[in-house]
């Protein structure tokens, strides 16, 4: 199945609030854009729109963008706990990188908490993994080293839980 | 309760490009003129350091303190949500498209659910990210039991998981203790360092166990340097490059670990003084880091850090001073925590170094008594070789009468951190005489032929003394007063190599 084709099937099947919420999001969004780039999506969204996609051509990076902004804007209006907690994990990881560890720490909790709400084994994972990579720049005081202990104990019983959800023996 | 500067430090982290992005994304919500939470933006911007009770006052919210802390709470996540919709790590990327996969799957969004999860599963099993390959296998089955042929890809994935929290750990420990002699002479005894192990380093499926291989000789690799057994770190480091080669996808999932890798080289090559293939690792890095748009402030300093000690060990201060304002504005723009005792004390050593070797004693000077007066000790035979290199400063600004006074106070300060070796003793006792007899110019020659001859002796067969002198090199300063040149110009001899730009 082409982009368009995909793009279009994705469009036409949502309900007309998620349409009213993208309309808005890509407005801020093709602010961004280069004056012909932004032409070029508003335009291919107004087909979109009123179902005339057909037998057009489109350049494929173009509908590709817009497939991809249409995913951004769906998953920001349908908000939950586990992608709310995916999209701090990837926010801890700008922080990282930006040199914001405290802060970056704290956001870990938040992501915790809502993994272990969701009793998402892979992301409570993740997130330890990363507390992992900021305790490690602490001193290794005797408290320092039990909450690394406590960590890797936990790695360790994440994939028991692992093992025995999709039943293999490792 | 002091107000939290997050915002402020995280706004001051932003590139312009970040900036421009969320300025143009934030009028979602405008209704007419501006929006509160950008008016908040606006004034943090502009601010030099953070002033919440200026802004509340500017921005009219005495009144309403809950309205402005529901603000900055908004304003705080409505930035990060920004920087993760422009991010290019592939993490980030991959992350979001399994948060589409689920949405699609609750939402029912339809056909295109097939091709997001292949597509994602391909790219969390290329970047090994097996929990994020996890989570698409979670949704790809939601409830039902995965095939045989999948099965038995968990299996390896779960297997390769287990190992790598082995190695993670231990990479964890060592890097944390790898100072205490007493830690590596216990871990020598663990059956994965009591030797190199060959199937170890052959065993081929590292497109599972990538994740693990890296940790475990990043681990070897810190031992091997704090034992000094550079030949088997060299063995180890050229298999981690080996396989950053075969992976390089993987150097953006794993950078730090790359960064180590890369650093190690260069750190190792200078300890064996083979100055210019450190240079050349160090200018790799920074090459890397620049093309790729990686790396922290923190690594960019320790990166300019070692250049600096690099260039100095090697002669060549003209090209130390070249980066010094660099150095210094990446030090300054460290945070807090990260501004230890250490980096500080190494800080000014370093620079002190750089002043003297170009002739600027007054500015080394100044940066010797950093440490002196203010007692940055983490390292103390870095602060007894800083009152060395201040004794010297003293001797050749011809100050004999400060030096009469500096040499009492240098040698109780020595002696009280054990430091008072033969060739320093030898030094101290030479610049004595030299206050006391104020020796003409043939007769100086004399001497300092004589204290040569006794430092080489002392040093040759005794470690603890070079790796004192490794701070800062009393034998080639002798030298170079015996052969009436510069110290530069004896390092540089010493280490026949040309320079790397």
């Amino acid at each position: 199945m082409s982009y368009l084709l995909k793009t279009a099937a994705l469009f036409n099947g949502l309900s007309s609030s998620e349409k009213g919420y993208l309309k808005k999001y890509f407005k801020s969004r093709l602010a961004v854009l280069p004056t012909k780039r932004a032409e070029q999506f508003q335009e291919l969204m107004l087909l979109l729109d009123s179902r005339e996609t057909e037998g057009r051509k489109f350049n494929e990076e173009t509908v590709s963008d817009v497939f991809n902004l249409i995913i951004s804007g769906l998953e920001e209006y349908h908000k939950n706990d586990a992608t709310l907690a995916r999209s701090y994990i990837n926010q801890v990881e700008i922080l990282l990188e930006k040199n914001l560890n405290n802060q970056a720490e704290k956001l870990l909790a938040k992501a915790s908490k809502l993994a272990r709400k969701c009793n998402n084994h892979e992301m409570l994972y993740e997130i330890i993994e990363w507390q992992v990579a900021i305790h490690s720049l602490k001193a290794p005081t005797d408290k320092n080293m039990r909450i690394f202990d406590d960590y890797f104990g936990e790695l360790e019983s994440i994939l028991d839980k692992q093992a025995e959800h999709f039943g293999v023996k490792i | 309760m002091k107000a939290s500067e997050n915002i402020f430090d995280l706004i001051k982290s932003l590139t312009g490009k970040e900036i421009e992005y969320i300025l143009k994304t934030s009028d979602l919500h405008k209704k007419s003129g501006s929006n509160n939470y950008m008016m908040l933006f606006h004034e943090i911007l502009s601010q030099q350091s953070y002033n919440e009770k200026e802004i509340i006052k500017k921005l009219g919210y005495q009144t309403n303190l809950n309205n402005f802390a529901f603000t900055k709470n908004y304003l705080y996540h409505f930035i990060l949500n920004r920087l993760e919709e422009i991010s290019k790590l592939p993490q980030v990327i991959l992350r979001r498209k399994i948060n589409f996969t689920e949405l699609s799957r609750q939402q029912q969004y339809g056909p295109h659910l097939v091709d997001m999860l292949k597509e994602a599963e391909e790219e969390a099993f290329n970047l090994q990210l097996f929990d994020n390959s996890l989570s698409v296998y979670n949704i790809a089955f939601s409830g039902k039991k995965p095939d045989a042929g999948s099965l038995s890809h968990i299996r390896k994935m779960l297997k390769a998981k287990k190992s790598f929290v082995h190695y993670r750990k231990l990479f964890a420990l060592v890097r944390l203790k790898h100072h205490q002699s007493s830690f590596i002479r216990d871990i020598l005894k663990t059956p994965e360092f009591r030797d190199v192990y060959e199937e170890e380093l052959l065993e081929p499926d590292s497109n599972y166990n990538f994740n693990h291989k890296i940790f475990f000789y990043l681990a070897k690799g810190i031992v091997y340097y704090a034992t000094k057994d550079y030949e088997n770190g060299t063995r180890i480091r050229n298999e981690l490059i080996k396989l950053w080669d075969k992976y390089p996808q993987m150097i953006e999932v794993r950078f730090a670990a790359y960064y180590n890798t890369f650093y190690n080289k260069a750190l190792v090559a200078s300890n064996l003084g083979q100055f210019e293939e450190a240079v050349s690792a160090i200018h790799y890095l920074r090459g890397k880091m620049e093309e790729m748009n990686r790396g922290t402030l923190f690594q960019k300093y320790m990166l300019y850090n070692l250049l600096i000690d690099v260039y100095n060990s090697w002669g060549y201060f003209e090209r130390s001073l070249e980066v010094i304002d660099e150095y210094t504005r990446f030090r300054e723009e460290l945070s807090y925590s990260e501004n230890t005792l250490f980096s500080d004390q190494q800080y000014y050593f370093y620079l002190a170094k750089v002043y003297y070797g170009t002739g600027n004693l007054k500015e080394a000077s100044r940066h010797l008594n950093h440490i002196i007066n203010n007692e940055l000790e983490y390292n103390s035979d870095i602060t007894c070789m800083a009152y060395v290199l201040s004794l010297l400063i003293y001797f050749e600004s011809g100050k004999s009468d400060v030096l009469e006074y500096r040499l009492h106070h240098t040698q109780r300060e020595l002696e009280k951190r054990n430091c008072m070796m033969g060739s320093l003793q030898l030094l101290i006792k030479f610049l004595k005489n030299y206050v006391n007899k104020q020796p003409d110019g043939a007769e100086l020659k004399q001497l300092f032929v004589k204290l040569k001859e006794g430092i080489d002796e002392n040093i040759a067969e005794d470690a603890v003394q070079q790796n004192l002198i490794s701070y800062f090199d009393i034998a080639a300063w002798v030298t170079s007063k015996v052969e009436n040149c510069s110290l530069a110009e004896v390092l540089k001899r010493q280490n026949l190599q040309p320079v790397l730009s």
